[in-house]
This record gives structure tokens, C-alpha cells and sequence, in this order.
């Protein structure tokens, strides 16, 4: 017959299926960790043998992830899909994780309260938020083992017997195998605390004592029980001579922990053969949680939750002489769990071992130590003397009125939690990724790598479903890529979030694409779309699902062999076997021997674990007073937080509510923006809103507000003037606006005047130009063959008119000109290979964007390439203070390059030819060029980019600068600009490159003839310092109406 | 113990005897017996023509109770060894496809029996032909640049045919003259020049040698590098108000065989503007002319419009002369409001000034330049706003500029009052 703590397991249990069961399936997609898991899994069920992935980073091992969730999603995907698989799989883990709690919670507590803990484990809010936030099954698989496991080492040690050895190992190898951090750190925090409660257990029964009063939770025997009562006392000395008469369980225990912890042997020897050292990614769990509330909501207060409330409870129930060694694991835990809040777990953990862990998983096993603790304090609330005691002491009504809070406290956060998706979407929504699909398995796509931009996690689920390699990847611990590796650079496809090493990172990807067989993006977010425009990428079309595809020409297609780091084949065999292996190894000596021992002497198996009698402490007047205290503080603290969150007003004073007005402009929360203006002068919202949807640009719509300095200066009581410094980052460039405000104050209230809009009216009503469209088909049939000879296009035909090689300080550039002589429009690539004297190549690079990547038949183009290292490669380049994408890391030059040689190539280009477009008004302006940018055209340029070419005197190329308006440019509109005359100041010629230098598709130059300009080019602008300038536009159009 | 009771030691017998077998086959089979006998050694004459078509199935067969003997087969694709089979050779298929000599080498023995040759012959050429031609576009300008049309005649085989097979090239070309050519194949190959001629266009080209045709081939003549050209305006309106446009176009833009340019092609507008600043404008051809709209200037004055491409292709100089659009305004300052007015900004023909019109106002004891746009005929000042120390000071409007002095007590400013 079931006992009655058993029942309420099996309610646990019931519970868990329904709830997490049906939640799971609505909160999966929108986890983080999820669809990586889902991938990897994917893996196995194509290959399950070959753990090289070629999908992600260039290739990737996976055996740098203990496999078995993986591999157990695979075997069910192939009766239900990889996504229903992925759920069941992650029910049955909770099912499992409920089991755990209840049977570790029996080793702390008394049966009846164990199942208020396996009850409470279903809602606690570390493993919704693990679950239902994270998505990380194989963390709570590692620790459901782990839990399992605990009992079964109490018993090895506490009694001896073989068998209980083997139950321990054999589901402590499951955990490893399934996740093995959660094994190695639950030996400290876990195993070693067990073990020493075993040995002191053994002791107290040596002792044959009980002693209600000297131990928080007294632990005796029942005949010992009906003897009265010794005082019990147990020495360090005792302790010691008891750990003495354990050392056989002990040592044996310890000895075969390595021989579990090689059921993952391929994942050590990975991370031994392939010694990748990365820079650690910043993590929130590292930060100061007063500091970023948000990281210390997310990797504290939540998965603390209810426990932060009893905290007082805990302490008191860890901290007896019994629980002493739980005490000190779960105090170590919660303080590790405080991340950057105070430097002690930096110092305790160590300055390399702090910036590689996420802390939040201490967090996770501290609240995980707290579950019997809870639990039981639950059920003292509920039905034990804690419910007596109250409604004696303080009433019926106020004691319904506590349990209803802290259940209703509960039950809130839970909900909360959920719902956090849902509330602040922590993904963008939901992609369809069919269309992708179909894209990439169309016309032999999948022979290039691809890369997606604003995915987030859902990435994975994108190459779950292909054989389409990415470049970049969702699992950073297997970056291969120096590229990534050398930044804390989770995945390329969200650099804009991680600053200057992100974008730095992408940015390097963008312009030398060829290197990684990089042609198509996938962008779902229009703030890339600069810098891969301007790093000569274009537009392909729009898919049916809205994400826009980008390619670039000229790339060569993935070679049919990939370099793969080979695993022997032994170790690919032991990888795709062992785990399965443990589990079945497990499931057999668990259950199938237990079953097989019923017909056999049962002694062998027996111990006297199921006879110990667990009391709870007679309860103490002060820890009511301290819990209600700390409750009580703690809920004021949050509410007057919450409060004064509510009640501030962004109306409080000038400074205030300029800084709302920004951050409503860059979260583009234009209502709030326009509430921010005078009521009194203010103009009504739609007509602020039609004049702000006219304006355009690379601030309006591709930027991101990085900082805001205020400097603030008194007019009158009612008046303010502000100097608002706005540091904007958009994906080339870091801007710099200076606007001046007006602050007035009106019914007590402070606003800003509304700003002024342009007020010009065009001069004509219809526009009209001809425009060239072009298409290429090539000669192909339609179907799957090769390419026919026929079909191979002549490459459009150039002249790289002059270049030369210059050093600005200690780096080196190479800057010049070329010509587009051939009668179609080309897309240009430029590549610069710098040598040495003795002819041996340093570095090559390619133009990235002070160059104009179209150029149309005739037209001559000035370039400027930079030589860019693996950026944060050395030690003291990581965390740079500031973000700013147009720093670039200079290569390091340690040999001086000599001469350069440019390689030229050039395909036919079909889009993004706008010309009508050009500078007026262009004059000198002491050392500035001022001038207007006139947009003549019929299309809106969304970013205009100026390309400004000095000539020295023989008109051959001396420097080349951009410069990107923040405006955009409407229709028969300008924009003034103002621009440096000067080139930089350490300027100096290393070399002028001839034509044996130059090569044009691979030919030499000389073999292209031209007419040369032998004249001084009138669109050339003399200078006071008899240079010349040219000024050329290069229009991004961000919404073209030609496409 | 278990072990103890040494009748489970003969569970091992199984693995002994697999051992046994398995040393067996590793160390005793590899033996390999070599017999030195040379004596019973036999004749044989072969009798084959002197030379086959590609194709055609050959064996060799050999008297009856003949010893097992090995034919060598070697041509120019490679060594085979054949066995005899029911006193038989056949030689394979495969082999008989490959034209050229092929050489058959009786071997009995490790001895040399007999030898012979046999030359295999290409079949007639075999459709379709293979032919290349690049490059695929050359410049038309009359036999400078040339393309090259080669084709390499096989039979069904891909053996290359028979040395001197005549290849027939026809060519129509842009200007509709027809050639013709009939050039033999030599070192497998046949080829002829195409020099270009003076008009763009396409060459369509066929290829047939015997009786066996090509697919049509075409060769692009584009234009080549253009010649200067002219350009004129259109649409104009005379007065200088930096806001209407005028059309400006070019000609058509034609190579020195007068074939226009392709499309897209870049032409550069230089202006030298009225008040003697710069504007590179630019725009391409479609149809050989360029078009593009350009702005009035905001200064009365002659504007010297040229256009250029690259190479000293250059056009003619245009001179345009604008009047002023407006001869003179008023400026008022109004001391309770302390707006400064100006205007009413009245156009040539009496019209208000257009809208966004900037009016440049400098104040002249601190040079500091400040901007009012025109709305409805007025440009309006909030000097208060500012905070300026007004005085002296220059407006300046479409190359206007009138300097006036406006007095007011000087206006305490709380300059300490600055809060960082």
C-alpha cells in the first residue's frame, strides 16, 4: 500500500504532467536555449555516428556537448518530429526532476513534508524560469539524475552495501552523460554535503541518543525514542573517526567517479585536442544586480523567488549541526549566485574561473538545496505545528492570511514568469522559416554558407532544417573561427548588441565574404541593411515571410571536401553508444534487477534507510519574529519600488524629461515623444507624425542611442536651455548630434518645445526619369545541370587608372582609382596584398565601404583599402570603453611592407545603379568644404554616402574619405554638408603602384586600353593648396520602388 | 570464489580454437608457389586488318588446347591485360571506341608470342559539334579587337576526327553581310578570327563539319569609347530662386563609328555655379542621351555648365544667365515680441517667395549666423528665444544682403546660472 507521502508524490507527479506538459509546448519556441538543443539533435537523427557538424562556425564537433538529451530527442523525432520530440522529452525530465526532489527532500526532512516538496518543485521558479525561459532540458536532466542519485550514495556510504554503490554510479552516469557541469560542481555541492551526512548519521546511531534539544532536526532511532533521552555530543574527533571507519565506501565511491565521468570521454578529449581559447562572453549573470536590475531580476530574484521569502526558514533548518555541511554547500551557492554585486565570488572563484561560468546556475542548485526546506515549511504551515501555532497565537483569519499570501505570491510568479515572453519579448516574433527553406534548397543555394541577421535563437531551428552551412552558429563554446573566437561574440547575427566587437566582427565578415564561401543574408532587421549596402552586398528579394535576402556577387562556391578535424573512429562509435548505453545501464540495475531480486533473498539489497525516523525542531518564537520581519521589509522594499516606479514622472524637471523625449525617439515610441512637447505651442500628433514619417535616415531609422550628456542652462524660472549630446551608433559609423532644446514649464509640469520641420515645398509635381534596368538570365536551361560553357559571362572589363600604397603612422593603406571601361554596369571587388621587400605577402584585405561597389560603364571610382586584423586577438585590446564601429584594429605591422599588389574583378551588376543624385554649392570654406547634397532623381536615398577623392597634381589619387549625412535626401530635396579639407596629418607615399601591379580579373592591366584623361577633369574642385577634390555620391535607397 | 572451480576455464576453449584458425590464415596462406618450368612453349601468328573503324568489335580467337596465355593491349588510353577465355580474346568495347594505334601483345609464360597493330580509325563527325567562342563581346571599331570561333569535329566516340576534315563557319554579321568559311582541321582543332567591324550588333554564327551541325553561336559588337558631344537646355526659368528646375540633356553619345554608347553609361556635369561655387552632378545615357534636371542658382549670374567622360571626352560649354528673382525686402523688428520680420519676400513676377526659402541673418557683434525660413512670403526671427545681444547685423537673401542696426537696452543674461 502507498504511504501517504507517496501520495502526494504521485499528485506531484500528476500536476507536473498536466502543467508542464501542456505550457511547454506554447513557451519552447520562444526559449533561448531550445532550438539549440532541438539542432543538435537534428544532428544526431542525420548522422549519428559523425559528430562533426559542418552547419555552424565552419564545421564543429558535438561532442563538446554531453549528448544524451540530444540523442534521446533524435530517437523520439523519428516517431514524432524533432519539436514534439524535444517536449516529451522535456516532460518526462520533470517527471524525473519531481521523483529527484521528492527523494532527495527525504534525506533533510520527514516523508509527509517530502511531498509537499515534490508538490512545490513543480512550481518552483527556478525550474519554470530554467525550463519555460531558458529551454535548458539538459540542465534539468543533469540535476534530476544528480538528485536521484543522492539517496543511493547516502546509503553506499551509510551502509555498505555493493548494490546501493551500483545504483549511485550507474544514474550518476546518466547525469554525466546528459549534463556533465551539473556532475562535477554537484560533487561539491551535493555529493560532499550527502556524504557527510551519511558519516554523521552512522554516528548518531553509534551514539544511540536523541536529543530533541540539541539538534534542529533530531534524527533517532524509534527504540532509542522510547528510552528518554541522552544528551548527544558529537567532536570534530568523532566525525573524523567515523569518516575513518567509512574510507572503504568513501574511497571506492571516490575512485569510480572518474570511470563515470568517462562515459563523455570524446567531450574531454575534445576539449584537449581542440584547445580553442576564447574570449568569454559577457554574461548577466556576472554583472552587479544593483547596478543592472534587469540581469539581477533575471538571474536572482527569479529563480529565487518564493525562497528569497524564507530565506530566514532555510537558514535556520541549514545551519543545525546535522544539516552543517547542506548549510555551508547552499550559503556558498547563494553567494556565488550574487554574480558582480560584491567582489566575493570573484575572489573565491578566481579572476579565469568568474568570467568563464554563468553564476546563475549556482543560483539554480541553491534553490534547488532549498526545495525540502520549503517544502516542509509548507507543510508545517498547512497541516503540521506551525498551523497550530499560529492560529493560536495570532488568529484564524491572520493565519488564512499568510498562507494565502506566500501561495498566492507563488502562483503569481509562476505566472509571471511564463509570461515574461510574452510581456517583453526576450525573441523576435516567431519567423516562418519555410520560405528560408525553400531558398536555400532552390537552385543549388546551399553550395554557399549563409548568415542571418536578427534571428535570435531561432536561427538554430532555421539550420535544424537544412543542410545549408551558416557561418555563424548558436553554440558558442564551439566557435572555431579566429574571427569569433577572439570576441565575446555569442553569434554574429546579434552584434549590434555587443558593440564595436560585434559589428567589428560582422563588419570583417561582410567585406571579405569570399574567405568563408559567404553569399546569401538573411536580415530581419533593417538596421543592418547599411552596412551590408555599403560593404556591396544588394538586395535579392523579399521573401514571402518578409525577411529580406542579400547576396553578394562573385563569391566562389563551398569546395566539395571540407577540412574537418577527424575523431578516431573508436571515439565516434564510444560518442554515439555510451550514452544510450548508460541509460540503459541504469534503467537495468534500477529496475529490472530490483524486479529480477523479488525471487531472490531480498537481504542483499536491504538496509535500514526506510527506518529512520526524521523529527522536526520544536518550534522557536524568534525565528517567527525574524521571518515576519523579513518578509515584512522585504515586500515594503518592493513596493516602494514598484511605487515609485509607477508615480515618477518623467515631467519633473528639464533634464528628465528631455532624456524620456530621446529614449522615446530611439525606441521610436513616438506618442510618448509628442507627449513630451508644450501642450501649449505643440502641434496635434498626426500632424507631428506625418512630418516626422518624411524624414528619413541613417539616424531616423538605423541608428541605436548609445548616450546622452545634457548640459543645462537656466533662462528663467520657466525656462531652460539645453545643450543635448547624443551619441547615436548606427552599423558604419558613431554619430555625434548637438541639438539645442527648450524647456518650459507649464502647470507645474516641464516640457520641450516641439522642434521645427522643413517647410519646403518642392518646385515640381511629377517627376519623371529613365532609369536602365537590366536582367541577366545567362544562356541556362532550366533544371539541375552544370553550367554550360555558354553560360560563363564575360567578366565586365576595367582599368585601375593609378594606386599607391601610404603609411599613416604605423599603418599602412592603399588608396587609388579605377575606371569601369567595358559597356555594362560592374560590381567591383578590390582586393590590396601588401608584400615585403623580399616579395612575401603580409596581409591581403578588401575595400569595405570608401569605395563605391557599382560603378556604371566610364564612370571612375576612387577606393581606399585598410588592412584589418583579427580584431581583440591580444590581451590588453578586450573591453574597449567605447563602442565605435568605424575603428577598425590595424593590422600589426612587423615586417614593413614594400610594394602592394591590387586585384580587380568585376562581375555584371543589375541593381542599385542611382545616379541622380550629385553635390552643389560646393565651396571652401576655410579648412571645411562645404556644400549641399541635391537629390534630382525620383527616389527617396535613405543614407547618402559622400566619397571624397584628393588628386595631388598630376591627378592621380592622394586620399579618400567617406562622410555619411545623417538626412536622408527626399525627392528635388538637400541636405547642406560639411566635410575636412585636409588629409591626415602623418601622411606619407611608400609606394606608387605601375601597372605590373595591377591585375583585372585576373589579367594584368597593361592588357586593357583606354584613352586616357590627359586633361585636367573640370569635375575636379581646385583647392587653395592647388589639390583637387571630387566629390561623388553613393545612395542608399532603403526602400526602392524599383524592386 | 567464482573462479575457483576450474571447469569454467573451458569456456575459453571456443576463443582458442578461433585463434588457431585466425594465426592460420594470417601466417600460413600467404605462401605463394612460383614455378620456373618453361618448356612447352607454343606458336601463333596473328591475322588482323591493318586498321577498323572506332567501334567495331574484334576477337581473337586461338587454336584449340592452346595454354592459358595473356594478350597485352595497348593504345593510347592505356595498358590492359586480357585473359583467354574459351580460347578467345575479346577485346572490350571500350577499348575499340579509343582511335589511334592500338597494340596487341600475345604473352605465354612471362614469353613474348607474337605482336601486332592494328590502327583504329575515327568515325565521320558526330553531332552536335563542340564549339567555343570568346571572347563572347568585342568593341566594333573596325578589326582591332577580334574573337576567335573554334571548334573540335569528334565522332560519336570523342575521338577527334580525321586530320584536315573541313569545318564550314558562317557568319552574318551586324551590317548583314554574310562569310563564309571552310577551313580544315588541324592538330584536331579548326578555328577562324572574327575582326570586328564598324556596326554594333550581333555576328550569328554556324558551325558543320560533314554532315554534322553546331549550335548557333552569337558574338556581341558593342560600342566603343565615346566622342565628344553636346548639351543643351530646356524648360528654363531666367530667375535665379534656387528652387525651380531646368532640364539639361545631351546629345547622342556616339563612338567614332557612330554607334551610340550603351546604356548606362556615365557622364559627369560640371557647373560652375553663379556665385562661383562647384557642382558635380552626374547622370548616365539610355538611348545614348543623357538626361537630368538641375537646379536653379540662388545668385543672379552667368552659370558655365560642360559635361565629360572620362578619357577627354568633353562637351560644349553652356552659359546660362539668371536675373534676380527679387530686388529688394523690407526689415522690421517689433520690440514687444521681439521678432524680427522680414519680408514680405516678394518674386520677380510679384509672387510670394516659395516656402523654405532660407534667409541668412548674421549678427555682427558676435559674427554669429543664424537661419529663418520663408513661410508664406515672410521669414520670422525670435530674437528672444536666442538670447542674442542684438545690434548691428546682415540678412542676406538670394545674393541680397542689407545690413541694418537695431537698438535695444542690453539685455541681462544669467550666464552663472549653469547647471552641469
Amino acid at each position: 500500500m502507498l504511504q501517504k507521502s507517496d501520495k502526494l508524490l504521485l499528485i506531484a507527479l500528476s500536476v507536473g504532467l498536466v502543467f508542464h506538459g501542456t505550457i511547454f509546448f506554447f513557451t519552447f519556441d520562444e526559449t533561448y536555449d531550445s532550438f539549440v538543443h532541438i539542432f543538435f539533435a537534428d544532428h544526431y537523427a542525420r548522422s549519428w555516428f559523425e559528430p562533426w557538424d559542418n552547419r555552424w562556425y565552419t564545421g564543429f564537433n558535438v561532442t563538446s556537448y554531453p549528448p544524451l538529451v540530444h540523442q534521446l530527442t533524435a530517437l523520439l523525432s523519428f516517431v514524432f518530429g524533432l519539436r514534439i520530440g524535444f517536449v516529451l522529452l522535456a516532460i518526462c525530465t520533470v517527471q524525473l526532476l519531481i521523483v529527484g526532489a521528492y527523494r532527495f527532500s527525504k534525506l533533510w526532512t520527514t516523508p509527509r513534508a517530502a511531498g509537499y516538496a515534490a508538490i512545490f518543485t513543480c512550481f518552483a521558479s527556478s525550474i519554470i524560469e530554467t525550463l519555460h525561459l531558458f529551454g535548458q532540458v539538459p540542465t534539468l536532466m543533469g540535476i534530476s539524475f544528480l538528485l536521484n542519485a543522492l539517496p543511493e550514495i547516502y546509503r553506499w556510504i551509510r551502509y555498505g552495501k555493493y548494490y546501493r554503490l551500483a545504483t549511485a554510479l550507474s544514474i550518476m552516469a546518466v547525469g554525466v552523460t546528459s549534463h556533465h557541469v551539473t556532475t562535477i560542481f554537484g560533487m561539491v555541492f551535493f555529493v560532499a554535503p550527502v556524504i557527510g551526512l551519511a558519516v554523521l548519521d552512522s554516528r548518531i546511531e553509534k551514539n544511540k541518543v536523541e536529543s530533541q534539544n540539541n539538534w534542529g532536526l533530531s534524527f533517532s532511532m524509534p527504540e532509542v525514542l522510547k528510552h528518554g533521552s541522552l544528551p548527544l555530543k558529537i567532536t570534530i574527533l568523532d566525525f573524523l573517526k567515523e569518516t575513518w571507519l567509512k574510507r572503504k565506501q568513501i574511497i571506492l565511491f571516490g575512485l569510480a567517479i572518474p570511470i563515470v565521468m568517462m562515459f563523455v570521454f570524446p567531450y574531454f578529449y575534445w576539449s584537449k585536442t581542440d584547445p580553442i581559447t576564447q574570449v568569454s562572453i559577457p554574461h548577466g549573470s556576472r554583472d552587479s544586480f544593483i547596478e543592472v536590475p534587469s540581469s539581477g531580476l533575471m538571474f536572482f530574484l527569479i529563480p529565487l523567488g518564493i525562497d528569497l521569502l524564507l530565506l530566514p526558514y532555510i537558514f535556520s533548518r541549514v545551519w543545525t549541526k546535522r544539516n552543517i555541511f547542506i548549510g555551508l554547500s547552499f550559503t556558498l551557492l547563494l553567494l556565488f549566485g550574487t554574480g558582480g554585486t560584491t567582489p566575493i565570488p570573484k575572489l573565491m572563484l578566481g579572476e579565469d574561473a568568474f568570467n568563464i561560468l554563468t553564476l546563475d546556475r549556482f543560483t539554480f542548485w541553491a534553490s534547488m538545496i532549498a526545495i525540502p526546506f520549503i517544502g516542509e515549511f509548507f507543510y508545517r504551515l498547512i497541516e503540521g505545528d506551525f498551523r497550530d501555532y499560529l492560529r493560536l497565537k495570532i488568529g484564524i483569519w491572520p493565519y488564512h492570511l499568510i498562507w494565502s499570501f506566500l501561495t498566492l505570491g507563488c502562483i503569481t510568479l509562476v505566472i509571471f514568469i511564463i509570461n515574461l515572453g510574452t510581456f517583453r519579448p526576450l525573441q523576435p516574433s516567431t519567423i516562418d522559416t519555410k520560405p528560408i527553406i525553400q531558398f536555400l534548397e532552390r537552385d543549388q543555394h546551399d553550395k554557399w554558407r549563409f548568415m542571418t541577421l536578427g534571428f535570435g535563437d531561432q536561427m538554430a531551428w532555421l539550420s535544424a532544417q537544412t543542410v545549408a552551412q551558416s557561418v555563424d552558429g548558436n553554440y558558442h563554446s564551439a566557435r572555431r573561427l579566429p574571427e569569433m573566437t577572439s570576441r565575446p561574440l555569442e553569434r554574429l547575427e546579434n552584434s549590434k548588441f555587443k558593440g564595436i566587437q560585434g559589428l567589428g566582427s560582422l563588419q570583417q565578415f561582410l567585406t571579405i565574404p569570399e574567405k568563408y564561401y559567404l553569399k546569401f543574408v538573411f536580415s530581419n532587421d533593417k538596421f543592418y541593411d547599411p552596412i551590408l549596402y555599403f560593404s556591396g552586398w544588394e538586395r535579392i528579394q523579399r521573401l514571402e515571410n518578409g525577411i529580406m535576402v542579400w547576396q553578394k556577387q562573385d563569391i566562389p562556391p563551398l569546395p566539395s571536401v571540407l577540412p574537418e578535424k577527424k575523431l578516431p573512429k573508436i571515439v565516434k562509435i564510444y560518442w554515439g553508444i555510451m550514452p544510450l548505453l548508460a541509460l540503459l545501464l541504469a534503467f537495468s540495475i534500477n529496475l529490472l534487477f530490483v524486479w529480477y531480486a523479488r525471487f531472490q533473498k531480498k537481504s542483499k539489497f536491504e538496509d535500514g534507510y526506510q527506518k529512520d525516523f526524521l523529527t522536526l525542531p520544536t518550534i522557536k518564537t524568534r525565528l517567527f519574529i525574524l521571518m515576519g520581519i523579513w518578509i515584512f521589509t522585504l515586500s515594503t522594499i518592493f513596493i516602494t519600488v514598484f511605487v515609485r516606479l509607477l508615480l515618477s514622472s518623467p515631467n519633473d524637471s528639464p533634464r528628465k524629461v528631455l532624456t524620456a523625449y530621446y529614449d522615446a525617439v530611439d525606441f521610436k515610441y513616438f506618442t510618448t515623444a509628442h507627449g513630451y512637447f508644450n501642450p501649449k505651442t505643440r502641434s496635434s500628433f498626426e500632424d507631428y507624425f506625418i512630418k516626422l514619417s518624411v524624414e528619413d535616415g541613417i539616424l531616423a531609422s538605423y541608428a541605436n542611442l548609445d548616450n546622452l550628456n545634457i548640459i543645462e542652462t537656466k533662462i528663467d524660472d520657466e525656462t531652460y536651455e539645453l545643450k543635448a549630446t547624443a551619441e547615436w551608433i548606427t552599423p558604419v559609423e558613431q554619430y555625434i548630434t548637438e541639438n539645442i532644446h527648450k524647456a518650459v514649464r507649464y502647470n507645474g509640469k516641464w516640457y520641450i518645445e516641439q522642434p521645427k520641420f522643413d517647410p519646403t515645398t518642392p518646385a515640381d509635381t511629377f517627376i519623371d526619369e529613365a532609369f536602365l534596368s537590366i536582367y541577366g538570365h545567362g544562356k541556362r536551361k532550366g533544371g539541375v545541370e552544370p553550367t554550360a560553357h555558354e553560360d560563363i559571362i564575360d567578366r565586365p572589363e576595367l582599368k585601375i587608372l593609378n594606386a599607391r600604397m601610404i603609411k599613416l603612422d604605423s599603418t599602412y593603406v592603399v588608396v587609388g582609382e579605377l575606371q569601369n571601361i567595358d559597356n555594362q554596369p560592374a560590381h567591383i571587388t578590390i582586393q590590396a596584398n601588401l608584400f615585403d621587400e623580399y616579395k612575401r605577402r603580409l596581409v591581403s584585405y578588401n575595400a569595405k565601404y570608401v569605395t563605391i561597389h557599382r560603378i556604371m560603364p566610364k564612370e571612375i571610382i576612387p577606393f581606399r583599402i585598410e588592412f584589418e586584423e583579427t580584431a581583440w586577438v591580444k590581451k590588453d585590446d578586450l573591453d574597449p570603453a567605447k563602442f565605435n564601429p568605424k575603428e577598425f584594429t590595424k593590422f600589426d605591422f612587423t615586417i614593413p611592407p614594400k610594394i602592394f599588389k591590387l586585384m580587380v574583378k568585376a562581375v555584371v551588376n543589375k541593381n542599385d545603379v542611382y545616379r541622380s543624385v550629385g553635390v552643389q554649392s560646393v565651396k571652401e570654406d576655410g579648412t571645411k568644404i562645404v556644400g549641399d547634397v541635391l537629390n534630382y532623381g525620383t527616389e527617396e536615398v535613405s543614407i547618402p554616402k559622400l566619397l571624397i577623392a584628393f588628386y595631388d597634381k598630376n591627378n592621380n589619387v592622394k586620399w579618400v574619405d567617406t562622410h555619411f549625412l545623417r538626412y536622408s535626401i527626399r525627392q528635388q530635396r538637400r541636405r547642406g554638408f560639411v566635410i575636412e579639407r585636409s588629409i591626415p596629418k602623418k601622411y606619407k607615399d611608400v609606394y606608387i603602384g605601375t601597372d605590373d601591379d595591377f591585375y583585372v580579373n585576373g589579367l594584368p592591366n597593361s592588357s586593357f586600353h583606354v584613352p586616357a584623361q590627359t586633361k585636367m577633369l573640370e569635375n575636379h574642385i581646385l583647392l587653395k593648396n592647388s589639390e583637387s577634390v571630387s566629390i561623388r555620391v553613393d545612395a542608399f535607397i532603403g526602400s526602392p520602388t524599383i524592386y | 570464489m567464482y573462479l575457483k572451480n576450474k571447469k569454467y576455464l573451458w569456456g575459453l576453449f571456443p576463443i582458442f580454437l578461433v585463434g588457431i584458425v585466425i594465426a592460420y590464415f594470417l601466417f600460413f596462406q600467404r605462401k605463394v608457389i612460383i614455378s620456373t618450368s618453361s618448356d612447352s612453349q607454343f606458336f601463333f601468328q596473328f591475322n588482323l586488318p591493318e586498321s577498323l573503324y572506332s567501334g567495331s568489335k574484334l576477337s581473337i580467337k586461338l587454336p584449340q588446347n592452346t595454354p592459358n596465355c595473356q594478350l597485352l593491349l595497348n593504345s593510347s588510353w592505356g595498358t590492359w591485360w586480357l585473359d583467354l577465355s574459351k580460347y578467345e580474346f575479346n577485346i572490350p568495347d571500350s577499348v575499340m571506341m579509343q582511335s589511334g594505334l592500338l597494340d596487341l601483345s600475345l604473352f605465354y609464360d612471362k614469353n613474348l608470342i607474337a605482336e601486332a597493330q592494328i590502327f583504329i580509325k575515327p568515325l565521320q563527325p558526330f553531332e552536335p559539334l563542340e564549339t567555343f567562342l570568346g571572347s563572347k563581346s568585342i568593341i566594333a571599331d573596325g578589326g582591332e579587337h577580334w574573337s576567335m570561333i573554334t571548334a573540335i569535329p569528334t565522332d560519336k566516340f570523342i575521338n577527334p576526327v580525321y586530320e584536315n576534315t573541313p569545318v564550314h563557319f558562317g557568319f552574318k554579321r551586324p551590317n548583314g553581310t554574310s562569310e563564309d568559311y571552310d577551313i580544315p582541321t588541324k592538330h584536331l582543332v579548326s578555328f577562324k578570327k572574327i575582326y570586328s567591324q564598324q556596326k554594333v550588333g550581333k555576328t550569328i554564327i554556324s558551325i558543320k563539319a560533314a554532315n554534322a551541325a553546331g549550335k548557333e553561336k552569337e558574338l556581341l559588337e558593342i560600342s566603343g569609347y565615346p566622342r565628344p558631344f553636346n548639351i543643351e537646355n530646356d524648360e528654363l526659368y531666367l530667375y535665379a530662386d534656387a528652387r525651380q528646375y531646368f532640364k539639361l540633356k545631351t546629345g547622342i553619345i556616339k563612338d567614332k563609328f557612330e554607334n551610340v554608347v550603351s546604356n548606362g553609361t556615365l557622364v559627369s556635369i560640371n557647373i560652375k555655379d553663379t556665385d562661383g561655387s562647384n557642382r558635380q552632378l552626374t547622370s548616365y545615357t539610355i538611348g545614348g542621351i543623357a538626361r537630368l534636371m538641375v537646379q536653379n542658382p540662388n545668385k543672379a549670374g552667368t552659370m558655365q555648365i560642360s559635361a565629360n567622360i572620362y578619357g577627354d571626352v568633353e562637351s560644349n560649354q553652356l552659359n546660362i544667365k539668371f536675373q534676380e528673382t527679387i530686388k529688394d525686402f523690407k526689415i522690421s523688428y517689433n520690440k514687444q515680441t521681439e521678432v524680427l520680420k522680414i519680408g514680405p519676400l516678394i518674386g520677380a513676377m510679384g509672387q510670394y517667395i516659395a516656402d523654405g526659402a532660407e534667409v541668412e541673418v548674421i549678427l555682427n557683434p558676435r559674427q554669429e549666423n543664424l537661419k529663418a525660413l520663408v513661410i508664406e512670403g515672410y521669414a520670422k526671427l525670435n530674437l528672444k528665444q536666442e538670447q542674442h545681444p542684438i545690434g548691428e547685423m546682415t540678412v542676406r537673401f538670394v545674393g541680397i544682403e542689407k545690413r541694418i542696426n537695431i537698438q535695444l537696452e542690453a539685455k541681462e543674461i544669467n550666464k552663472n546660472d549653469k547647471r552641469p
